[in-house]
């Protein structure tokens, strides 16, 4: 994986890693150390297992969007927490459902 | 009908569910200024499979040391004092509650709730750069204490409100306080202070459903609820609660987490989550 920005320092004073850069397992130890916990990358990858399981099952992903409304009713979907919550939760929903079939 | 007395259904539970003596002689030694790492580790001597825990959880992804760890005296060093009463609190949690027979609630599934919350507390609190980060584990794993209180003294009740929440989809923690006019979160509360443990255990669990309520301890608690629902949401197990509980605004806006931290948190509990299980449980989740 390739750096698309600079990785900085949490106070974004010391660049840690330039853009542009291979990611190697030596450069997440030092981000950890540094309590970095999150880099840009360049491009995205759209075959992920998630995909291929939508893709073959699309009755899953319907069940699971149906199915997390309820689950969260008592939650604000519009919050942006409880909406990137509810899409996780619709994900693992749809795994958990194709490792049954 | 007669509402229950808290502090009878505490009086019932505490004949059955005791801390064992390795975690108080361990607490006496806190609190002695010359005990040395050395004393820690005689202590943990007398119980050699809670050494070999400790040993193999110092080497594990957990704490991602450098190097081997081989002794305990060295993992005691590197862990920390305070850190160690606290891993060893959820070490012997689940053996204090050991006589809670299996036919009124899926014991596994339980912790299994509970250990996942104090994996998200302890990511939580690594995010904030916390010094602790083994006592906010120690808060989430706890947090849901006081159900197992209502499980044992309460079964039939809990029976019945579980079965009426899952047809009304109501939320069972409300369920409590409107059948015993308390919930689970009080109870629990009440439990750790009879066992004396920390105070700052006793606020978040108290509190987790109502941080906004608390006090002191305020960062922890809203850790603890955040923590809780995030869990519900991502991991399969369940203290009872189908539903996810909705969130307090002041608690999220407390914690500060940024952007993307939640698939950040949702990828690290994904890799802990399964060393606290071995560690809890003593097996594989």
């Amino acid at each position: 994986m390739v750096l698309s920005s600079d990785v900085t320092d949490r106070g974004g004073r010391t660049i840690l890693l330039k853009a542009g850069s291979e990611l190697t397992e030596k450069h997440l130890k030092i981000f950890k150390t540094w309590g970095v916990v999150q880099v840009d990358v360049k491009g995205k990858d759209n075959s992920t297992p998630l995909n291929n399981i939508i893709n073959a099952h699309p009755e899953l992903e319907i069940s699971a969007r149906l199915a997390v409304k309820s689950t969260f009713k008592h939650t604000n979907l519009k919050h942006p927490f409880f909406k990137e919550l509810s899409d996780l939760w619709v994900q693992n929903h749809i795994k958990q459902r194709a490792a049954e079939i | 009908m007669n509402q229950p007395n808290p502090q009878h259904l505490i009086a019932g539970i505490t004949q059955i569910a005791s801390l064992p003596e390795i975690y108080m002689k361990i607490e006496l030694a806190m609190n002695n200024p010359k005990s040395s790492s050395k004393y820690f580790s005689d202590i943990l001597s007398e119980d050699i499979a809670l050494a070999a825990k400790i040993l193999r959880l110092a080497n594990s992804s957990f704490f991602s040391f450098p190097g081997k760890i081989s002794t305990v005296t060295q993992a005691i060093t590197l862990i920390g004092t305070r850190q160690l009463r606290d891993i060893i609190l959820a070490s012997s949690i689940v053996g204090a509650f050991k006589d809670i027979p299996a036919e009124l609630i899926d014991m596994k599934s339980f912790w299994r709730h509970n250990i996942a919350c104090g994996v998200t507390c302890r990511i939580i609190a690594m995010l904030r750069r916390e010094t602790n980060v083994e006592a906010a584990f120690v808060s989430g794993l706890l947090h849901d204490i006081g159900r197992l209180v209502l499980y044992k003294e309460k079964p039939d009740a809990m029976g019945e409100l579980i079965e009426k929440c899952s047809k009304t989809e109501e939320l069972l923690y409300r369920s409590e306080r409107n059948h015993f006019g308390f919930d689970h979160a009080l109870l629990g509360s009440l439990l750790l202070k009879e066992w004396k443990l920390p105070t700052r255990l006793i606020k978040t669990t108290a509190c987790h459903h109502t941080p906004e309520r608390a006090k002191e301890y305020i960062i922890e608690t809203a850790t603890v609820h955040v923590s809780d629902i995030i869990s519900n949401a991502l991991t399969s197990g369940s203290s009872g609660e189908k539903m996810i509980p909705p969130m307090s605004e002041k608690a999220w806006k407390i914690l500060g987490l940024e952007d993307g931290n939640l698939s950040l948190i949702a990828d690290e509990l994904d890799k802990q989550y399964s060393v606290a299980v071995d560690f809890v449980l003593s097996e594989s989740p």
